[in-house]
């Protein structure tokens, strides 16, 4: 009885000094925590979620920013927005249209590109290099490039035909109808290099004795693409997939840039980013329309949350082991 | 149907010529670019393939100081250089104890963090610029490189969670028992051994923001302060309208070099970061 009283005094001094050193212990690791931690969330916090946050319920009023009178309309903002024929026909289908076919065609670049490179062809290191590099070029910059490839009477594609013998034929690339997919190129062009560089890398991480063996067995490399390299690199591709769609309902410098210095965009130059910025910063023509331009940032952020659930869901499948 | 001995189909041939295509392409557009920047506008308006005989430098001389690319290119590495300096200071030691350090909320601040990663910047655009404007930082320098620094956080410290994750344990708890105390372990040990990725966090950043266009237009808008991008679009308007494109080709090379020489060395670098790690477990 006695022991067994003293055992657990001395158990409970024992505890207590515990306690008390891991107290130390605890209250250096907060502060280490708290120093090392603070300034980034602070600054992420303050110039980055609270603005974000803020965003809806700026997105309520209508408001023309430099005056404090903020009109609360609702859900007003988005109902004009939904109903604005221009918003869909031209803003909207050029953004679906930057991530649908702009997706589809940059995707196929880069998958065809890192198959061949993956042939080993002389000069694969600098051709690597080389497909890569337009993706970290200022998109002002490819902007102006692009506009001197598609020049109408000093252009390289239209001296290109003239040099082929084919002078007849001198098409207006950025013709009203045309334009986008004009843009559209250079987009890919821009892009691909990107996504080349992640799937190859992926590409190259299969097994190679997977890929032998079902050679041997007599599949076709259409076949062995599909039903194993792309299986084995699933995850690469949903987050490449998903990145992509971000980057494209995002894309805005080379749109804007694309008009040389005008300041409303061409319609086959307008996208859900361009219009947002002409809405609320338009310099030349002054709309200042700061609710009416966030509700668009907020319809690009839902767009943006859509397609993250979609895919996710769509390609839940077993992560392969190898 | 084989054709050629070595097992390549016609289509294998048709197939590399289009990548030899895709990669002389980029190549030609390049060169012909360089090549018209030495041109007088004459030359290249009565010629465009023409070979450049007699090197035009002026052109270069011209745009930037005539043309003030000299000023934008010095606000962009007065804007880049802090931001991913900075930036680099607040998201290592952050990423560092979200890493390996085990305190209440964390998995919470990490998925917070994360979360920015999915916001496309143009939904905060509005209320950052009125916010900036408050405090007193639109048309500043300071004011932009620290918006650089905060929407890079989520990207950045993300990355670097990746590197601090793979060293292992046991670096930290002989560390411990050399009686290195955790601030001395983290700038002596820890942070040394993921230089590489740290670099490749500042190189990244670096080309990002050097070409980032839409945030440099909103929040600055007096040209002395104009940055590379801003300052280029700004002379495509002017230039292409008085017919002077030479010196606008000369424009497009001077922007595009500095990304060609980080490439260059940058390539390496990538690499060596992702095949990382000092002691094997």
């Amino acid at each position: 009885m006695e022991t067994s009283y003293l055992w657990s005094g001395k158990f409970f001094l024992y505890n207590h000094l515990e306690h008390q050193r891991s107290f130390f212990v605890k209250r250096k690791n907060t502060t280490m925590v708290l120093l090392f931690l603070g300034p980034c969330l602070l600054l992420y916090l303050l110039l980055f979620l609270y603005p974000a946050v803020k965003a809806f319920f700026v997105s309520l009023f209508d408001w023309n920013g430099f005056t404090s009178d903020m009109k609360f309309v609702g859900l007003g903002n988005f109902r004009e927005l939904f109903s604005d024929t221009h918003f869909w026909s031209v803003v909207m289908a050029n953004s679906f249209g930057i991530i649908f076919f702009g997706g589809i065609l940059t995707f196929g670049v880069a998958f065809f590109l890192s198959g061949l490179i993956a042939t080993g062809p002389k000069g694969k290191k600098f051709m690597r290099g080389l497909i890569y590099f337009p993706s970290i070029i200022n998109p002002v910059a490819v902007a102006i490039l692009w506009s001197f490839i598609y020049n109408h009477q000093y252009g390289l594609l239209n001296g290109f035909l003239r040099v082929i013998g084919l002078g007849h034929i001198q098409p207006t690339w950025t013709a009203p109808d045309t334009l986008f997919w004009a843009i559209l190129v250079a987009l890919v062009w821009m892009y691909s290099g990107f996504y080349f560089v992640i799937l190859s890398s992926a590409l190259e991480r299969v097994p190679v004795d997977l890929v032998e063996s079902a050679k041997l067995e007599g599949a076709s490399e259409f076949r062995i693409f599909f039903t194993i390299k792309i299986p084995m690199i699933w995850d690469v591709l949903v987050t490449t997939i998903i990145f992509w769609c971000i980057t494209a309902v995002k894309e805005f410098s080379l749109l804007y840039a694309w008009g040389g210095g005008v300041d409303v965009p061409q319609a086959g130059a307008q996208n859900l980013a361009t219009y947002m910025y002409m809405t609320a910063f338009g310099r030349r023509v002054t709309m200042y329309r700061m609710g009416y331009s966030t509700a668009m940032g907020v319809v690009m952020f839902l767009i943006v949350a859509l397609f993250y659930l979609i895919i996710t869901r769509l390609t839940r499948r077993e992560e392969i082991q190898y | 149907m084989k054709i050629l001995t070595k097992g390549r189909t016609a289509w294998d041939i048709i197939a590399r010529v289009l990548l030899y295509l895709w990669c002389a392409f980029s190549i030609f557009v390049f060169l012909w670019v360089i090549n018209s920047s030495l041109k007088t506008n004459q030359g290249f308006f009565s010629d465009i393939w023409g070979i450049a005989h007699s090197p035009q430098y002026g052109n270069y001389r011209k745009i930037w100081t005539t043309y003030h690319l000299g000023t934008y290119f010095i606000n962009s590495l007065l804007i880049v250089i802090p931001s991913v300096l900075g930036l680099l200071a607040v998201s290592a030691p952050a990423a560092y104890v979200l890493a390996r350090k085990d305190f209440p909320l964390r998995k919470q601040i990490t998925n917070l963090i994360s979360f920015g990663m999915g916001i496309p910047y143009q939904l905060l655009l509005v209320p950052l610029f009125f916010l900036l404007f408050n405090l007193r930082l639109i048309n500043s320098k300071f004011g932009l490189i620290m918006v650089y620094i905060a929407l890079s956080i989520p990207f950045t410290v993300f990355l670097l969670l990746g590197y601090f994750r793979t060293l292992p344990k046991s670096l930290e708890e002989a560390a411990e028992i050399d009686g290195c105390g955790p601030m001395l372990t983290f700038f002596r040990i820890m942070l040394p051994l993921t230089r590489n990725g740290l670099v490749a966090a500042a190189v990244l950043n670096f080309v990002g923001l050097w070409n980032e266009f839409l945030l440099a237009l909103t929040f600055i808008s007096k040209d002395s302060n104009y940055t590379l991008s801003m300052g280029l679009y700004a002379l495509q308007g002017s230039l292409q309208y008085t017919g002077d494109w030479v010196s606008l080709f000369a424009a497009f090379t001077l922007v595009v070099i500095p990304t060609f020489l980080l490439f260059i060395l940058l390539s390496r670098t990538i690499v060596a970061g992702m095949t990382m790690g000092a002691v094997k477990e």
